[in-house]
């Protein structure tokens, strides 16, 4: 036994790994699979926007919105109550820590270059325009991965090697923020610089299809360097002496758009149907959006798995299945939507400190006492204020139709068939027409409509309908009721309900009763003499329950959806409105339905452009286009975004400053919840007049409607010049203090 | 019924052993001789050994022995516990004088089992405890963690856990000698010679050990190489021997009683509190609660407006349990066994509504069957094996898939004015009828935790199987023997879940009516549906050994060398890395040289390797060297009045391998997917923390023992996280980095033991002892970049102990550390980074002078969770058929941060305790009363941080245990032909004394939301036959 042991131990003394499939680099490059599996994975730091700062969107965080879990311990809670600092930052408690999280992404994009372009250890036969093209997205992501973390830190470190793990810190510093843009115009000058290649499926190309969702596109490349030349020649970031002038700004981010148009994008307009979305915008955030383009030509690059979850972290207490009310779009977002008749911001400012004195203008038309009529589009879109019907179709509609077509028996009236039409011209007094039988029972229904299209050469004010049993006497009961047929020269829906007369005679009750239900036809009296002539398509009987008025939300004290200010209850609006972008109403516990955010579209290059443009050469100019596309002016691409939704154009003429106002209302409003304008108000510094509260609006109901009152929530704090810039982790600051001897805090932290 | 059936086996495989025993007990008596103590009364169960080990004998009541000395043998010790040992020539043993033990006033009799081989307490070198299984055996507990407490010097440990039901791997915090790492710190367990999963020996019960040791020091742990830098418990269970059989049949039964109930705050007083919150808040008097709804809360005659305890409700007062077991040991000189089975039934701490139409009941209990049978065979007189089985089979049922203290915890976040449990029912509304309600951010409620989450059933079963056997080299030379052992441990654990779900519904806001229910999130009734899980994992560990003992003359030798090669495999859902087999191979040497009983010198080495390094440096030694001298045998030492003085002294290395679960640091993890895991860095270590251990021992007047030890535990290689020095934007996420292996950190501290042994007469004895324990460390670096001089302590890591606790100071200098006026909070001029001040909040103290508060003014301050010091009190008294006893036992420097249910009164929809009853009101101050805590608030405010109001000292001083027994006289035994009956009665935690600033928390288990601790009052009878 004592020998056997022995031996046992010298033979399993292997302390070795046993194969768990681990890998090296050379491996991984050895083939073209787990190649391709690395590159894959160069994509994984793509953020996943939507609701994921602790199930609230970023637009909680400024002056878009207040989260109804304010009181509850939490992000929000930290933010709104300013318990913030460098080592505590609620911003990047969400589902992404920014800045160790893009740094992954950029070694991992790093890593996967450097190995790439070492034929020591890519050893893998890659065709090589697939290569390429892959080299073309990967350098692209690491601009998109840079410019995340300079629109929230400011200027980082540029690392376009991966370290090693025993590198000298000791002589890194924080690039300007200039000089990262360099960094990321160049990489993506460098991806665009690969030649597209003639085969449509690999390479860097324009073009993808549906099941290469989530690569990235030329557009996307372009899309980068719009948002990154904004931004360099913002107020935030260019004191002066930055080379990102307006001017350049203007010339990139034209290059951008015209790029986009040439290559066929173009913003989403397609009308949905009533019960789907209220209009095309409305339609597009809730639209799936296709990568090949066949439909959706606006998005450059959606949030490829997060669903916002709308109807769920934001939804309305008579949604069923909500968790909380989530993001309530803030009063001063609902007074920037502007009046759809006259094109104007109905709220021009202010008069006292805690908003609640709204300087009114004149010329919008409108009116304080019923401030949801007549707005932008936009805003039935993105908002559910008090009354909308939280809907758009309130259920299922069972509707059984018989067709109805005339028959022989006739008094002084000629009917004459051509194709699915029949003209009646009437020729004496009493004239009128049996129709054909129904050939089956009427089945149940609150409404049984006479409906029919029609053109008619005069109007008809006393027809009658009579319901007639075959076998039966040729009178029939009649409707007992004048029915009026207008006069019309193009189609025209009839419709005229039975019911009523139905539940006084009852249908069919004849002289002799009882007879089968299928043998009931109806008699149609014209009763106006001779003379008219009236031509009649698709005639039916329709046999429906009509649905129940839509639900309104109710967003006024006392109501289903009221307002509230006690901390516990979250799934009631701080703001007397709840969010409704990206929401679809038909979402819920077992379907959800809701839109992914965009993380690019063309609607956001028009107005970068736009920006640009009217700070460089005035909102009137027209700037030419280098790449051949049109020449355009900053008031022209605005006008683009707002016929899309049906608004007025902006006038011409407007000074810098006029414009300036209406541009950011207008950006404010087309890129609301879209993690815009958290960072607008910071690169404009505006953020201290923007960020200290947002206020709502309490609604009680008064004799005959409502009366509102705006109210201010609690101040934030967070408002303060500090806050214009993300504070650096204070452990990876005292790590950098020790090696470097500089301190690389923002200012104010 | 699994269990019953597997009782029933085990009973009659137990009733068949003991008959086979009679057979075997009818050996040839060859002489019979008596051993009596000083008064001359027979002692019972005196071992009396030959020098090999092969020929032994335990006497019977009536103190006779009856022994044969084969194995040419020289001498034979004798030794009994509480006697000093005695050795007396072969020649000697057989004339018929009685042998005289003299009683152990100084401990220094018996042997120390050291995990692979024992010495005698008398050649101690180094740091050991140990306590036997009797005294273990006065708790009644179900985890054996628990029943030590208190009992071995040097070992800490924290319960965390309060449950009863969970029983079986509890969660139980120890430490031997404090924390000497920030790595892994978890002692060694060793059970009868084999190395045991840490977790999985709480189900052994304290019936089946013979003792429990703690090994301290380098010199007794050194041997066990990689995994011996955190001490080691020893586990002895208990023999069979060569002598009258004993059987022993027990009872016990047990009233269980949590020591702490949480305050009842009734519906009239929380809605007060709720608008006191509110117009601190600035909201008003009555935002939250109208004065004519809290009138009629108060009127409680609306059912409308209840005033519901959701803890009498759902928690029951009294728990029982029962235990019953049998053991039977004795033997041969050819067979020796020891069998035990021990039934324990853990009744449910909830009360379960009979609810209708329910098929199943899901009351949460549990019950436990251990068994053990240990057998020692001798084939011929150079070849003897052993054979040990022994296992639990435990099974535990939970209401739905929820542990207890998930619901127990849900109970806190239910207010008395929430309706239910359960909603009325509403006529023409079925869906909202008697369906469970809740409250707007409380997704638990419990009573549907409880009684309609349907049910989980759990298995598990420990096995533990060795077997050896011993070869006599005596032919080779005398005292020289090899063995060989194989031991195989299990754990499995399967579950099968019965679930279902159920809709919870909310009330509106409108308390006049009672049909305002809405559902309440997306839940709904569900039909049950059922699903199985299971965790299965083995130890094995293979042994060779090799042993050495002899005397000549004055001179003596110990020595042994082991070999063990360890492997664990896990088998659980899924697959990663952690399911990779474990293995670690341990090579090592001990040898104890002895001269006149007096001067003992020791060596020890381990030589271990582990996976966790890359081959280069995977194997490492762990050297030791210890010696003693007992001065007092000294023939010059001539002082009467002491009689014991020994000196000991150790120093050497241990090591340690763990960091925390992650495996092969010295490996890169990139998978075939391309995502990319750990980095490995190929140059580290083992960590080695070098021990240094000084003792000594003095007897006073054969009565006084005065013992003290000094150590100090060094570590300048350790394993540390890259964390501290690796910036994040190099890419690699920090967890990933490879770990460096120069982290330095101390532990230093003493022992201190004052006991009191004393004969009175034959019929009155008496004992006390106090002992003291303190262990403090520091981290002297883990590479920690400092903050910038803003920050009033830029450093928060070094230069501290391990889990310093670090928060803001409360600025007393105005008498209650509160902002008292608007004026007040003006003139400070201070702002809080962490939300705005309001009248009636703390007060911190501004450490750097910048009158921002913000973590640059945090400051370190109490301790850390893990007490520092402990120190222990038991006392006994044994008069004529009477025995009494009782534990003392506490901690100091101890502290964290209270938060959470308790402290913080904003959770759930307000959660409110005995602090927050008289919170700072303006009218509250004027009036000048006592203000026990600051303004409340309906949301964190900036009171809500880590400060020193919510720093709570865990001292505590607890009576751990008390136990009066008394033995029947033998006029009774002999009509029941028994051979001795002990009734017992046994509290656990009659009282505790702490310095909580709340009532309802218990300082050991730091939170109010999961059980508190239980008083245990137990009745135990006890036969023998």
């Amino acid at each position: 036994m004592v020998v056997a042991t022995l031996f046992f131990l010298d033979s399993c003394a292997d302390l070795d790994l046993p194969s768990d499939g681990r890998m090296t680099l050379n491996d991984i490059f050895k083939e073209y699979n787990t190649s391709r599996n690395y590159f894959d994975r160069c994509r994984d730091y793509i953020p996943q926007v939507g609701f994921s700062y602790g199930n609230t969107p970023l637009a909680s965080f400024c002056d878009e919105a207040q989260d109804a879990r304010d009181g509850v311990s939490g992000l929000i809670n930290d933010w709104y109550n300013n318990r913030t600092s460098s080592s505590n930052n609620p911003l990047t408690g969400g589902t992404i820590d920014p800045w160790p999280y893009y740094f992954e992404g950029i070694r991992k994009c790093n890593t996967f270059l450097e190995s790439i372009n070492n034929p020591a250890v890519a050893t893998a036969t890659i065709d090589e325009v697939e290569k390429n093209g892959w080299i073309g997205e990967v350098i692209t992501l690491r601009a998109f991965y840079y410019l995340q973390l300079i629109k929230r830190f400011g200027g980082v470190p540029i690392i376009s090697k991966p370290y090693s793990v025993t590198y000298n810190f000791s002589k890194d510093k924080r690039a300007t923020f200039e000089e990262c843009v360099d960094f990321i115009i160049a990489d993506c000058d460098a991806a665009l610089a690969i030649p597209e290649s003639s085969t449509s499926t690999i390479g860097f190309r324009w073009n993808i299809s549906d099941n290469e969702r989530g690569h990235i596109t030329r557009a996307f490349a372009y899309a980068v360097k719009s948002q990154a030349a904004l931004y360099a020649a913002s107020p935030l970031w260019n004191s002066g002496s930055s080379k990102y002038s307006w001017a350049k700004a203007t010339e990139i981010t034209k290059e951008a758009l015209d790029q986009c148009l040439l290559h066929g994008f173009k913003l989403f307009d397609i009308t949905p149907n009533a019960d789907i979305a209220q209009n095309a915008y409305a339609y597009y955030f809730i639209y799936r959006s296709d990568p090949s383009r066949s439909v959706d030509k606006e998005t450059i690059f959606e949030t490829t798995s997060a669903r916002t979850n709308v109807w769920k972290w934001a939804g309305t207490p008579i949604t069923t299945g909500v968790e909380k009310a989530g993001a309530g779009p803030s009063q001063e977002l609902v007074d920037a939507y502007g009046m759809q008749a006259t094109g104007e911001m109905p709220i021009l400012g202010y008069s006292d400190a805690s908003h609640l004195q709204p300087i009114l203008n004149s010329k919008s038309g409108y009116d304080p006492a019923n401030p949801y009529v007549g707005r932008d589009p936009r805003f039935y879109a993105s908002v559910y204020y008090n009354n909308s019907p939280r809907s758009l179709s309130s259920g299922k509609v069972d509707k059984d139709l018989f067709p109805l077509s005339f028959g022989t028996t006739v008094n002084n009236v000629t009917a004459t068939k051509a194709g699915d039409e029949v003209t009646l011209k009437t020729t004496g007094s009493d004239p009128w027409i049996f129709t054909s039988t129904l050939t089956r029972a009427l089945t149940a229904g609150s409404k049984r409509l006479v409906t029919f299209e029609y053109k008619s050469n005069k109007a008809i004010t006393d027809a009658e309908f009579f319901f007639c049993v075959a076998g039966g006497p040729a009178g029939g009961v009649e409707t007992g009721q004048n029915i009026k047929i207008d006069q019309a020269s193009e189609w025209t829906r009839f419709e005229f309900d039975l019911s009523t007369a139905i539940s006084n005679w009852g249908f069919g009750v004849n002289a002799n009763g009882g007879a089968k239900p299928e043998n009931h036809f109806l008699r149609f009296d014209v009763t106006n003499g001779s003379g008219y002539e009236i031509t009649i398509r698709n005639f039916q009987i329709e046999c429906f329950t009509p649905p129940a008025a839509p639900t309104p939300v109710e967003t006024f004290v006392g109501g289903n959806c009221e307002i509230s200010d006690r901390v516990s209850e979250t799934r009631n609006t701080r703001t007397g409105y709840y969010m409704r972008k990206f929401n679809n109403y038909k979402s819920g516990v077992n379907v959800d339905q809701d839109g992914l955010m965009k993380i690019f579209r063309l609607g956001e290059l028009y107005l970068n452009f736009a920006e640009a443009a009217y700070q460089s050469v005035g909102s009137d100019a027209g700037v030419a286009s280098k790449v051949g596309g049109s020449t355009m002016s900053a008031r022209e691409a605005v006008n683009v975004i707002r016929s899309r939704v049906n608004m007025p154009s902006l006038p011409a003429g407007l000074s810098k400053d006029a414009f300036e106002v209406r541009y950011r209302n207008e950006r404010q409003v087309e890129l609301a919840f879209e993690e815009h304008r958290f960072f607008d108000v910071r690169r404009w510094k505006i953020l201290n007049q923007t960020d200290g509260f947002v206020t709502g609006m309490k609604i009680t109901k008064a004799n005959n409607g409502f009366s509102y009152s705006r109210i201010k929530l609690k101040d934030r704090g967070t408002n303060s010049d500090k806050y214009l810039i993300y504070p650096i982790d204070q452990s990876e600051v005292s790590k950098m203090d020790t090696y470097t001897g500089t301190s690389w805090q923002n200012s104010g932290w | 019924m699994i269990i019953q059936r597997y009782i029933k086996y085990i009973a009659i495989n137990i009733v068949f052993l003991l008959m086979c025993v009679n057979l075997f007990a009818q050996g040839k008596a060859v002489s019979e001789n008596l051993v009596v103590n000083e008064y001359g009364s027979p002692i019972e169960g005196v071992m009396l050994i030959s020098e090999f080990g092969n020929d032994q004998f335990v006497t019977t009541k009536d103190g006779t022995y009856n022994l044969d000395i084969k194995d040419g043998s020289s001498y034979v010790t004798v030794s009994a516990a509480g006697f000093l040992n005695l050795r007396i020539p072969v020649d000697q043993l057989n004339k018929s004088e009685k042998i005289i033990l003299q009683f152990d006033v100084h401990k220094t009799g018996g042997s120390v089992n050291m995990g692979y081989d024992s010495y005698t307490r008398e050649s101690l070198t180094g740091a050991v405890s140990s306590v036997s299984g009797a005294v273990l055996d006065k708790s009644p507990k179900n985890i054996l963690s628990e029943t030590l407490v208190g009992r071995l010097p040097g070992l800490t440990t924290v319960s965390a856990l309060s449950e009863l039901t969970f029983f079986g791997y509890q969660n139980t915090n120890k430490a031997i000698r404090g924390i000497s790492t920030v790595n892994g710190t978890k002692p060694l367990i060793i059970i009868d010679g084999v190395v045991c999963p840490t977790q999985y020996f709480e189900f052994i019960s304290t019936k089946e050990i013979e003792s429990v040791s703690v090994l301290k020091d380098a010199s007794a742990t050194a041997a066990f190489g990689i995994q011996g830098a955190n001490g080691v418990i020893v586990i002895t269970t208990k023999r069979g021997f060569n002598g009258k059989k004993k059987v022993e049949v027990y009872a016990d039964q047990s009233f269980q009683q949590m020591i702490k109930k949480p305050q009842f705050i009734n519906s009239a007083r929380y809605a007060e509190l709720r608008n006191e919150a509110g117009e601190r808040d600035g909201l008003g008097a009555f935002s939250q609660f109208s004065q004519d709804q809290i009138d009629r809360y108060r009127a409680g005659d609306d059912i409308s407006y209840p005033n519901n305890n959701w803890y009498d409700m759902f928690v029951k007062d009294v728990i029982m349990r029962q235990r019953v077991g049998v053991n039977a040991s004795g033997g041969t000189d050819k067979f020796k066994y020891f069998s035990q089975l021990n039934v324990i039934n853990q009744g449910e701490p909830f009360k379960i509504v009979d609810e209708d139409n329910r098929k199943y009941t899901p009351n949460p209990h549990a019950n436990v069957v251990n068994v053990r049978s240990n057998m020692d065979v001798k084939f011929n007189d150079y070849v003897s094996g052993f054979m040990r089985l022994a296992g639990s089979v435990k099974r535990e049922k939970l209401a739905g898939s929820s542990m207890n203290w998930d619901i127990y915890s849900q109970l806190f976040n239910l207010n008395p004015t929430m309706y239910g449990p359960l909603s009325p029912t509403i006529d023409g509304k079925k869906d909202i009828s008697n369906q469970v309600v809740t409250v707007d951010g409380v997704d638990q409620p419990v009573y549907g935790m409880l009684n309609r989450s349907g049910y989980s059933q759990i298995i598990e079963t420990n096995v533990i199987a060795q077997a050896g056997l011993n070869i006599d080299m005596s032919f080779l030379t005398k005292g020289l023997s090899v063995s060989g052992a194989m031991a195989y441990q299990t754990y499995m654990r399967n579950s099968t879940s019965t679930l279902q779900d159920y809709t919870r519904v909310v009330r509106g806001k409108d308390n006049s009516v009672l049909d305002n229910f809405t559902k309440y999130k997306t839940w709904t009734n569900t039909a049950l549906t059922y699903s199985k899980g299971s965790v299965f994992f083995y130890y094995l560990d293979l042994f060779a050994n090799m042993e050495y003992k002899r005397r000549f003359g004055d001179h003596s030798i110990n020595a042994s060398a082991h070999t063990y090669y360890l492997l664990q495999e896990k088998e659980t859902v899924g697959s990663s890395n952690t399911v990779l087999p474990y293995k670690r191979q341990n090579f090592g040497v001990s040898a104890l040289y002895g001269y006149k009983d007096r001067y003992f010198l020791k060596g020890d080495i381990g030589y271990s390797g582990s996976e966790q390094f890359h081959p280069d440096h995977r194997y490492i030694a762990t050297p030791a060297v210890s010696a003693a001298w007992i001065a007092s045998k000294e023939d010059f030492f001539k002082l009467d009045f002491i009689s014991l003085l020994k000196l000991r002294a150790s120093y050497g290395i241990t090591a340690n391998d763990q960091m925390g679960d992650a495996r092969f640091l010295y490996l890169d993890n990139i998978r075939s997917n391309g995502t990319e895991l750990e980095r490995g860095n190929p140059d580290l270590a083992a960590e080695k923390i070098k021990k240094m251990n000084l003792g000594v021992d003095l007897g006073l007047l054969n009565m006084f023992t005065l013992g003290f030890d000094y150590f100090k535990n060094n570590v300048d290689n350790m394993l540390v996280n890259s964390s501290f020095t690796i910036p994040e934007y190099q890419g690699i996420p920090l967890s990933y980095y490879p770990k460096l292996n120069n982290g330095k950190m101390e532990n230093k501290g003493f022992e201190l033991s004052l006991s009191f042994n004393k004969h009175f007469s034959d019929k009155l004895s008496t004992f006390a002892e106090f002992s003291f324990t303190q262990a403090k460390n520091k981290v002297n670096s883990i590479n920690e970049s400092p903050y910038s001089d803003e920050y009033a302590y830029p450093y928060r890591t070094e230069g501290y102990r391990v889990g310093q606790l670090w928060g803001y100071k409360i600025d007393y200098s105005n008498g209650n550390g509160m902002f008292n006026s608007a004026e007040e909070l003006a003139n400070s001029g201070l702002t809080y980074s962490f939300g705005k001040p309001r009248v009636g909040d703390f007060k911190y103290q501004d450490l750097n002078n910048d009158k921002v508060i913000d973590s640059k003014d945090q400051a370190p301050m109490g301790y850390s969770y893990f007490p520092e010091q402990e120190y222990s009190l038991t006392a006994g008294l044994n008069w004529k058929r009477w025995e009494f006893s009782f534990l003392l036992q506490g901690v100091r420097h101890s502290s964290s941060f209270l938060s959470g249910v308790g402290a913080y009164e904003y959770g759930s929809q307000g959660q409110f305790n005995d602090i927050h009853l008289k919170a700072w009101t303006p009218e509250r101050y004027a009036a000048g009363e006592k203000i026990t805590y600051p303004a409340l608030s309906l949301s964190p405010s900036t009171n809500h941080v880590n400060n020193d109001f919510f720093l709570m000292d865990r001292s505590y001083l607890r009576l751990r245990n008390l136990e009066v027994a008394y033995n029947l006289p033998g006029s009774v035994l002999k009509k029941i032909h028994s051979e001795g009956i002990r009734i017992a009665l046994n509290i656990q935690n009659l009282f505790t004394i702490d310095n909580m600033r709340t009532k309802y928390v218990d300082p050991e288990i730091g939170r109010m939301n999961t059980f508190q601790p239980y008083r245990v009052y137990n009745i135990g009878l006890n036969f023998n036959f």
